[in-house]
């Protein structure tokens, strides 16, 4: 065992500093490397974690304001209908009531004109009468004195 | 084994030792090539850490990436193998300092000038070279030192976990129903706890036995063929290395998982 020991050259006090090493070694880097780096590590862990989080909530915002976007637009598309049609009732009262009053003025127009026409061709009958009454007497006067 | 390595000392000028080189004494400590080399690997790693950890930064840069690949993945894996976060990050920084220490220590290892650069003792004939700098897993002491780390953690994981007493009793129990019953679990009791030290020799021989093939083989090419050879078998022993490295931190974290398991 003793030879074996020497051979090896088995030394307790190397054992010993190399122990003492290790636990220099364990302890520096146990402070400059594993705190600092596990540390970032999980604070992105945490950071990415709050990404999707947010995310989520966002696209459950965007979700619910879509579903509220859809009912704003339905609700506008009625009341759109419903203005067009109310405008579309209202002018075709008035398209109505603009017809009526034409046809009313049309009519009052085409009697009037009816009424003068006939007092026009009165007149006419009446001038023409006295002035063919007149060519007559002027006639009857030529001829007679072509007689006398 | 001692005959072998005399010989091959004394024949060809291929020189293979077990024990390291000792450069001199520091208060009666030996300081060793291997050990120099350890602290060049521990200056490097920490210089490392603190180039990347002082700059940590939200949005990493490639550096930050590939160390946040590493740490974060182990640190997942170990939290994925133990069940527990809070035994993750117990044991994490204990695994993946024996991963980095080992690894960077095995890669300086295959430096250049590492077991070249050094001086020359004794004269004429029986003149060698005592190298400045030797790959530190071929240094037995190492191995050991890391397997009584990690043997260490182990038992001290079970008993936190269980108790003195419950973590005891998976080794030495009298439980059962019948006499038969009773020897029979403490024979069971007794083996559970040979093979928990036989761990130690596995765990520290793995290491050792793995670089020091490397190192042994990496010599004899560099003697027969200098420029073409060493070069895939580099290649091969920065894979070992990284490797040998990976499977002392998982086969740690294995046992600190079969520790920490409730007796049944």
């Amino acid at each position: 065992m003793e030879q074996l020991i020497h051979a090896f050259g088995i030394d307790t006090k190397l054992i010993t500093v190399q122990i003492i090493n290790f636990g220099l070694l364990l302890a520096v880097l146990s402070y400059f490397l594993y705190k600092p780096i596990l540390k970032v590590l999980n604070e992105r862990e945490e950071q990415i974690k709050q990404g999707i989080k947010d995310a989520e909530e966002a696209s459950k915002t965007k979700a619910e304001a879509n579903k509220e976007k859809q009912i704003v637009l339905t609700k506008a598309h009625d009341e759109a209908g419903d203005i067009v049609k109310r405008a579309k009732d209202s002018a075709d009262q008035s398209a109505q009531t603009i017809i009526e009053e034409a046809n009313l003025k049309a009519v009052t127009a085409v009697k009037e004109a009816e009424k003068k026409g006939k007092e026009i061709i009165e007149q006419a009958t009446k001038d023409s009468e006295a002035e063919i009454a007149r060519t007559a007497i002027l006639a009857a006067e030529k001829i007679l004195s072509q007689k006398a | 084994m001692l005959s072998f390595v005399q010989t091959a000392q004394a024949s060809e000028g291929i020189s293979v030792k077990l024990s390291p080189y000792v450069l001199g004494e520091f208060f009666g400590v030996p300081i060793t090539a291997t050990m120099l080399t350890i602290w060049l690997a521990m200056v490097i790693l920490v210089c490392l850490a603190i180039l990347v950890g002082k700059n940590v930064r939200a949005v990493p840069n490639k550096l930050q990436s590939i160390v946040e690949m590493l740490i974060g993945g182990l640190y997942d894996y170990t939290t994925k193998t133990l069940e527990s976060p809070e035994l993750a990050k117990k044991y994490f920084p204990v695994l993946m300092t024996i991963f980095l220490f080992l690894l960077s220590m095995n890669w300086v290892g295959l430096l250049p000038g590492v077991a070249s650069i050094g001086i020359y003792e004794g004269h004429g004939h029986d003149s060698h070279l005592i190298p400045f700098f030797y790959p530190p897993a071929t240094d037995l002491n190492v191995a050991i030192a890391f397997a009584l780390i990690a043997m260490f953690v182990i038992e001290m994981a079970g008993i936190v976990a269980l108790g003195v007493w419950k973590y005891g009793g998976k080794f030495i129990t009298f439980k059962g129903r019948s006499l038969g019953d009773r020897l029979i679990n403490f024979l069971v009791g007794i083996i559970e706890l040979i093979s928990e030290l036989g761990r130690l020799v596995s765990f520290s021989f793995r290491l050792f036995g793995n670089i020091f093939a490397g190192k042994t083989l990496l010599t004899v090419a560099i003697f027969f063929l200098p420029l073409i050879l060493p070069i895939p078998i580099l290649a091969y022993e920065m894979f070992v290395g990284f490797i040998q490295a990976g499977v002392f931190a998982f086969l740690t974290l294995i046992f600190i998982k079969l520790a920490v398991a409730e007796p049944h």
